[in-house]
């Protein structure tokens, strides 16, 4: 028989389902988004590791702590270290300045200098170039992001060529000076999980402490950043730290907390083999019962001269027909979900880069273990198959 | 098609021993048309299995166009009766998933005797010479009793066979039908074994041989 005509009347009974076929198709297509729901979920927390990791330049850096009177040792220590994997050492400096909008309101953006890898990449406008020049997020806030609405934020892009007046206050919160600032260039600042976070050019950024006083050697008791080490990439902090802690420096590494994917990829994996158990579970019983269902068919087939095999054939065409119409449902379903809920997510500042994806991959396997069993069962049950047809001829 | 000795029993559920059918002896042929009665229970479905390769007799011989068939293979038993034997079933048992035609045409999926071409057109003339030309795009749900047992036959012929067996193949249908089946019946026994297993005893009119079947015992009218 050939496998064309074999198809046709696979389709040709996906026409009139039975009851039992049709809660069948049902729980397929229930269980297949019930695997396709973790993966694509899951793929959104390490989608935002993987960027975290890579993008995130907080992660290379390395801070030594200590009072004023280990800077000496530590100015020594670093002098002597010889790989070229440190871009940029700041020395007795907070790694970011506060600049206020408004003396009154305790929201700032906070300004970083521009170090080479270290700096977002300009999507419009300009790179620094003058003095008082100042990149900012193209979306920007001066709120804390946590607790952000996306339609909160304010487009900076359409002021490019616009100057913005910042306030930089001291421990006492009273104002020290204000600057106006051209803003020559915008970044896309959903990758890097910080939608207030400015960039002036280092000599500014030198000016601007100096003038907020912020020199730290004169309190030689306190433990703190003596040096920001800027390291070149997340491979090289290593060894780094290893060396600075072998001359017995304090170092502080930021440090992705990665436990809480690594908790979501064991739940998505528990959750996927509690499925499949399931489903194994559910096709074989459809699949040991399924000629019972079908023996006038069966009985048919036989009385019109269908040998064993053509028989099998024609069942294990229809059932796959029908699973893969399950198949077919689940991805657009998950698709229209994924739709819905990533529209959902990006209003949120904290998940502007959540992607869900479709994996196939998983599906297609579950649809291979169900063609699998669907085959075995035929071949086991075909002695049974043959004699309740013979019983049911005779009923016809 | 030839019976030496036929016996078969069935294990009831309560394990005794049924014998459905009695040593057996006759020799169905070409060109007539064998009428067989009896009361529920007397081995008529039995006979049919059997004579139709569907089912083996528990002793004896029986033989098709000269091979013994406890010989042949599941398979062989297969071929044979897709090309030899022609089934028509009391309650019509059409697909309903497929129309007219394509019910028809099961039967030929397997059959290499003929081109596709060929056999669709034999199958419209054969829809044609039994009245049905405006019902082959239909489904069974669509048509009449007499239509579908009309398009059974027709499936039965379809390939051709040299037996045609039909169980009852007026049970369901009315007066007029039922004349109209038999009649059908009668025309192609002219040129192939036509054996109907049935109660009604108008069915003696058409018939050249009306056999008895009693307790599994085949008597001779």
């Amino acid at each position: 028989m050939k496998t064309k005509e074999l198809f046709l009347l696979g389709f040709k009974s996906l026409k009139f389902l039975s009851l039992r076929k049709k809660i069948f198709l049902v729980i397929q297509i229930v269980i297949m988004l019930l695997i396709l729901i973790p993966f694509g979920f899951y793929s959104v927390f390490s989608n935002a590791a993987e960027t975290i990791i890579n993008n995130q330049y907080e992660f290379r850096e390395i801070s030594l702590y200590g009072t004023s009177n280990d800077y000496e040792k530590y100015k020594s220590v670093l002098n002597e270290y010889e790989n070229n994997h440190i871009v940029y050492i700041d020395e007795l400096a907070t790694p970011n300045i506060r600049a206020y909008t408004s003396v009154d309101s305790r929201n700032n953006f906070i300004l970083k200098r521009k170090i080479e890898g270290f700096v977002p990449e300009v999507t419009n406008g300009n790179e620094l170039n003058n003095k008082y020049d100042i990149i900012c997020p193209e979306m920007a806030t001066d709120v804390n992001f946590e607790e952000l609405n996306y339609n909160d934020l304010i487009n900076l892009e359409e002021k490019i060529g616009k100057t913005i007046n910042l306030n930089f206050l001291n421990s006492d919160d009273e104002l020290v000076f204000s600057q106006e600032f051209n803003i020559v260039g915008t970044y896309n600042a959903d990758f890097y999980y910080s939608y207030n976070t400015c960039y002036i050019l280092n000599n500014t950024f030198d000016e601007i402490l100096s003038k907020n006083n912020s020199d730290l050697k004169e309190d030689s008791d306190t433990v703190k950043d003596l040096f920001i080490l800027y390291v070149d990439s997340n491979e090289n902090v290593e060894e780094i730290t290893n060396y600075l802690e072998n001359n017995d420096i304090m170092v502080s590494v930021p440090k992705l907390d990665d436990k809480i994917v690594n908790y979501i990829l064991l739940l998505s994996i528990f959750i996927m083999i509690i499925l499949v158990i399931t489903s194994i579970i559910i096709l074989i019983n459809y699949f040991k019962n399924y000629y019972k269902e079908e023996y006038y068919n069966i009985a048919l087939y036989k009385a019109l001269g269908f040998k064993e095999k053509d028989i099998i054939k024609i069942i294990f065409i229809e059932n796959i027909l029908l699973i893969f119409v399950a198949l077919i449902v689940s991805i657009v379903l998950f698709i229209f979900l994924k739709i819905i809920v990533t529209l959902y997510l990006h209003q949120f500042v904290a998940f502007r880069i959540a992607e869900i994806r479709l994996s196939i991959i998983p599906l297609f396997i579950y649809y291979l273990i169900i063609i699998l069993l669907n085959y075995v069962f035929l071949k086991i049950d075909i002695n049974e198959i043959s004699s309740m047809s013979i019983k049911r001829i005779g009923e016809l | 098609m030839k019976m030496e000795d036929i016996v078969k029993t069935y294990i009831s559920k309560n394990g005794n021993q049924v014998k459905a059918l009695n040593n057996i002896n006759y020799n169905f042929k070409k060109g007539k048309f064998y009428a067989i009665m009896g009361q529920s229970g007397s081995g008529k479905t039995t006979l049919i299995n059997i004579l139709g390769l569907v089912d083996v007799p528990t002793r004896g011989k029986y033989f098709f166009n000269g091979l013994e068939v406890q010989k042949l293979s599941n398979d062989k038993l297969s071929e044979i009766r897709n090309n030899e034997i022609g089934f028509v079933f009391q309650h019509f048992y059409l697909n309903n998933r497929l129309t007219a035609l394509e019910n028809v045409l099961l039967p030929t999926l397997i059959n290499k005797k003929h081109t596709k071409e060929e056999i669709i057109e034999k199958a419209k003339k054969l829809f044609n010479n039994l009245g049905l030309e405006s019902r082959m795009n239909h489904y069974p749900n669509e048509l009449s009793g007499g239509e579908q047992q009309r398009v059974s036959l027709i499936r039965a012929l379809i390939n051709e066979p040299s037996v045609i067996l039909a169980d009852e193949p007026t049970g369901n249908l009315d007066y007029n039908n039922e004349l109209e089946i038999l009649k059908l019946l009668k025309e192609v026994s002219k040129e192939k074994c036509v054996i109907v297993v049935s109660h009604n005893p108008n069915i003696k009119k058409y018939a050249d041989i009306v056999l008895n079947l009693d307790k599994g015992v085949l008597n001779e009218n």
